[in-house]
């Protein structure tokens, strides 16, 4: 063992790296965060105003222009096999992807973190049976979940937001579990408990608001792996049912113009690249803001 | 003899042992059997080193441990795991590390103000602030502290401010578990001035938990000293410190680093003396 | 004075800097060691007692650098010296020793072999050598039966075990200096005493010279033949240590041992430091502790020098002939 390998980081040392750190990290921390709002914001504006930004309609199929390249007359960004509008159908897919991101993240992470909590705070027998289930969904391929469910409830936006749900919220629940069992120990937390506070206080108050940064932070990445999931489901066929438009779908439609038609599938594919990239940045911009505090 | 305010019987903790030396799992027993009580407006010292069983004392004292056996009883009632509202607020705790026994998250002014709320000391917000402030005027705080967090402060004003939450609720009995032993030289001599002052003018009655006999020697009444979960002596601190009865009292008596005394007059002054800072 | 053959370390007008702050973190810190000696440096946290000591090992933390004066240790110049220098420096001519042995010690190694491989990185001993060496060394620092104690893991030690663990590593390379942070710190008062004891058997029976930082005075008092008392980056005095802590030259010395609650006075005789110590990376013309001292005169905000007073001791108060006043008449 070398004198330098055993160096605990103390004093000086400690704090100069992580006040060099907080320093650099809070200017990325910003720039990340920015630039990340700014696409989800303007995806979420273009969403919202989808029906105004594009007078086409999303569903309306005109079979003569059909496979229109990009930059033709009234539309943009080329015409798919049926003739309609991909920027419309691209705009009105942002509704969907993100209203279905959106739910199919907060379901699972308020679900997760409040049994979580629960779990980590009281011990024993609560948390040995959460943990217990848990494992057991951990264990459970996602994917025959998935079909089952499309089978028992019929495909649709609900049925993906209560499939993601049922598989997801087992990582909130164990991310809170673990982070609350850590802070549970914590002198204010046992100060508050002498304090007389209840128990509802102390959990809501106090020990959910110092962690509540993590489960957050991992819902934004979450909501990446989210739409890159619900666009596989579209592709396969499982996801949002026609004709309402989704990303996944309409790559999944231009696959037989893969070589020919390229602005089907890459339009579709650079929104989808764009949501992910916008989100990972958020996420990255919290974490690092957070953590610096 | 006046009835005691803390009556501890029979204390047994014993915990379940997840490792223990090379695969010996078994129970750990902190603490095997400690009566001791305490009198109102005394202060009463728990001494020993790591592992004698003292913290697991305090936090059954406090609530936050259950014992195994034994009983506590309270100004004549006995003090069950589940405390009612009123036995909770009675007795209050300052920790060790300034440092996470403060919520980072709040300040100052909203942490005394919850406490003084859900004990309903205060009618109305207004009220709490009032109370709040006072309480900071009364650990030697600013006010202006209120609208910090704790981040803002050093340790030593931590400590002042976890004394401030603590006598928010005006307990009859506060149970100090090494509340300068964290703290920096200097700083650990106004820490220990202001509990002095406390104890004179609240009349505190404290139950003061410390490895450090020159520490209690500054505070304390009377003193229990523990080793391996028992207590091993007890008595009033001047006999303890002078004529130990233990062997475990004279091992730490022997122990104790101790300072050459001053060599100096320190009423010696020249005339020409402070420019004012 | 003495010679340049018995200065095992000497460090000279010290200065330490972080990163790209215009201020110091330690401003001036002198001292120096002979063999057979245990120099003490005392202080607060934050007075940059640490910092010294591992810029006497070459082992800065990132950020930190010298900014000025001297380090020699056994006449190698360890400011200027590579780092090729620097690891030989470290594997022969000093041994460090921890605040927290846990986290000294790798605890997925037995500790006979961690003594073993820091004993090998010498470079002059095989395998089975190193070996013997580490059971001698577990037996040097008080480990009955060191040849079954070499298979043991950290984790089944105690504290006060592992310290004497950690003593064995830095004692491997068969230093002149051993330089320690806060050993005891982490440990109870009846282990402390042990450790300090062990040290001053290794001082007298190998002749070793001992740097010992510490916030904790009485321990100073016990282990130290000279100490130097630091405050916000400056040695403010040094001297031998029962002259020192009897008749102290500087009044941050003074205040420091009325603050300390000891067994023989109550708590009528304590008195608190006045203020705050410096944030760091304030503006400090002169002496650090002019704010807080009762002693202080205008100019002490404006310039300071460490000077030696006589008798092997230096102080940084401008007013030190005051308190040379005040001494008592058993001197």
């Amino acid at each position: 063992m070398s004198i330098s390998s055993s160096l605990s980081r103390t004093g000086v040392a400690a704090w100069y790296e992580r006040r060099s750190r907080r320093r650099r990290s809070s200017r990325g921390a910003d720039a990340s965060l920015a630039i990340g709002v700014a696409i989800i914001g303007i995806m979420m504006l273009a969403a919202l105003l989808a029906g105004v930004l594009s007078p086409a309609d999303p569903i309306r199929q005109d079979i003569p222009n059909a496979l229109a390249p990009p930059g033709t007359d009234g539309h943009p960004l080329g015409t798919d096999a049926l003739g309609r509008d991909v920027l419309t159908r691209m705009l009105y897919a942002a509704r969907t992807d993100l209203f279905v991101a959106v739910g199919a993240v907060l379901l699972p992470l308020a679900i997760g973190v409040a049994v979580g909590t629960i779990a980590g705070y009281r011990g024993g027998i609560v948390d040995r049976v959460v943990t217990g289930v848990v494992n057991v969904v951990f264990a459970f391929p996602v994917m025959v979940l998935l079909i089952a469910l499309v089978f028992i409830l019929g495909p649709g936006i609900p049925t993906i937001i209560v499939a993601v749900t049922l598989v997801s919220w087992v990582s909130y629940a164990r991310l809170a579990r673990d982070l609350v069992r850590r802070e549970r120990s914590m002198d204010y937390v046992l100060a508050a408990k002498v304090s007389g506070l209840p128990t509802r206080r102390i959990l809501g108050r106090h020990i959910l608001r110092n962690i509540i940064a993590q489960p957050v932070t991992f819902a934004m990445s979450d909501a990446v792996a989210i739409i890159l999931f619900i666009t596989a489901l579209g592709f396969l066929g499982l996801g949002v049912p026609p004709p309402a438009p989704d990303w996944g779908t309409m790559i999944a439609d231009a696959q037989p113009y893969f070589t020919t038609h390229w602005w089907l599938a890459v339009f579709p594919g650079l929104a989808i690249c764009a949501a992910g990239l916008g989100l990972s940045l958020i996420a990255d911009g919290l974490s690092q803001k957070w953590n610096a505090q | 003899m006046t009835e005691p305010l803390l009556d501890v019987r029979d204390l047994v903790v014993t915990f379940a042992s997840g490792r223990g030396w090379g695969g010996d799992r078994g129970r750990i027993h902190a603490v095997r059997g400690v009566d001791f009580s305490v009198r109102p407006g005394e202060a009463f010292a728990l001494v020993g080193e790591s592992g004698s069983g003292k913290s697991t004392t305090a936090k059954c004292v406090v609530g936050l441990q259950k014992p195994t056996r034994g009983s506590i009883t309270f100004a004549g009632a006995p003090l069950d795991p589940a405390r009612d509202h009123g036995q909770r607020r009675a007795i209050q705790m300052i920790f060790q590390d300034p440092y996470s026994s403060l919520n980072p998250r709040m300040t100052i002014g909203a942490a005394l103000i919850e406490i003084l709320r859900v004990h309903r000391l205060a009618a109305g917000r207004e009220a709490a602030e009032r109370r709040a402030a006072e309480l900071l005027d009364l650990v030697g705080m600013p006010r202006s502290a209120l609208d910090q967090r704790p981040r803002a402060f050093s340790g030593g004003q931590r400590q002042r401010l976890g004394i401030a939450r603590a006598l928010a609720v005006e307990p009859s009995l506060l149970v100090a578990d090494e509340p300068v032993s964290a703290l920096d030289v200097s700083i650990q001599a106004s820490v220990l001035l202001l509990l002095k002052q406390l104890q004179r003018e609240l009349g505190l009655t404290m139950l003061f938990i410390s490895h450090d006999l020159a520490v209690v020697r500054q505070l304390c009444d009377r003193v229990a000293v523990m080793a391996d979960g028992l207590i091993v002596e007890e008595g009033t601190v001047g006999q303890v410190l002078t004529e130990p009865s233990a062997d475990f009292t004279r091992t730490l008596l022997a122990a104790a680093t101790d300072l050459p005394p001053l060599d100096l007059d320190l009423e010696h002054r020249q005339p020409k003396q402070r420019s004012t800072p | 004075m003495t010679g340049p053959a018995e200065h095992l370390l000497s460090v000279r007008g010290l200065r330490l800097r972080v990163g790209d702050e215009t201020h110091d973190v330690v401003r001036g810190a002198s001292l120096h060691a002979a063999r057979g000696e245990v120099v003490g440096i005392a202080g607060e946290s934050g007075s940059g007692k640490s910092l010294t000591l591992r810029a006497i090992a070459g082992l800065l933390p990132t950020g930190v650098a010298v900014a000025g004066g001297d380090i020699e240790v056994d006449r190698v110049d360890v400011v200027r010296a590579g780092p090729q220098v620097l690891r030989r420096l470290r594997g022969h001519t000093v041994g460090m020793v921890f605040q927290e042995p846990m986290t000294a010690l790798n605890p997925t190694m037995r500790i006979g072999r961690q003594i073993a491989e820091a004993a090998m990185a010498r470079g002059d001993l095989s395998r089975s050598q190193a070996r013997t060496r580490a059971v001698e060394l577990l037996e040097r620092v008080g480990f009955p039966e060191p040849a079954r104690r070499y298979r043991q893991f950290p984790h089944q030690l105690s504290g006060g075990m592992r310290q004497r663990v950690v003593i064995a590593i830095a004692l491997a390379g068969n230093p002149s200096l051993l330089l320690c942070d806060e050993p005891t710190t982490a440990l109870d008062a009846t282990v402390t005493l042990k450790i300090l004891d062990l040290l001053a058997d290794l001082v007298r029976d190998l002749g070793i010279g001992i740097v010992f930082v510490t916030h904790d005075l009485g321990v100073a008092a016990r282990i130290c033949d000279r100490i130097a008392v630091m405050y916000a980056g400056q040695v403010v005095e040094e001297g031998p240590t029962e002259q020192l802590l009897r008749r102290p030259r500087h009044p941050y010395t003074l205040a420091l041992l009325r603050a300390v609650p000891t067994r023989d006075r109550d708590i009528d005789g304590l008195r608190a430091i006045p203020g705050n110590p410096p944030q760091r990376g304030e503006e400090l013309p002169g002496c650090a502790f002019a704010p807080r001292c009762e002693y202080a005169e205008p100019e002490c905000r404006s310039e300071v020098e460490f000077v030696p007073i006589g008798a092997g001791r230096s102080t940084a108060c401008r007013r030190h002939p005051l308190l040379a006043a005040m001494a008592g008449g058993t001197s």
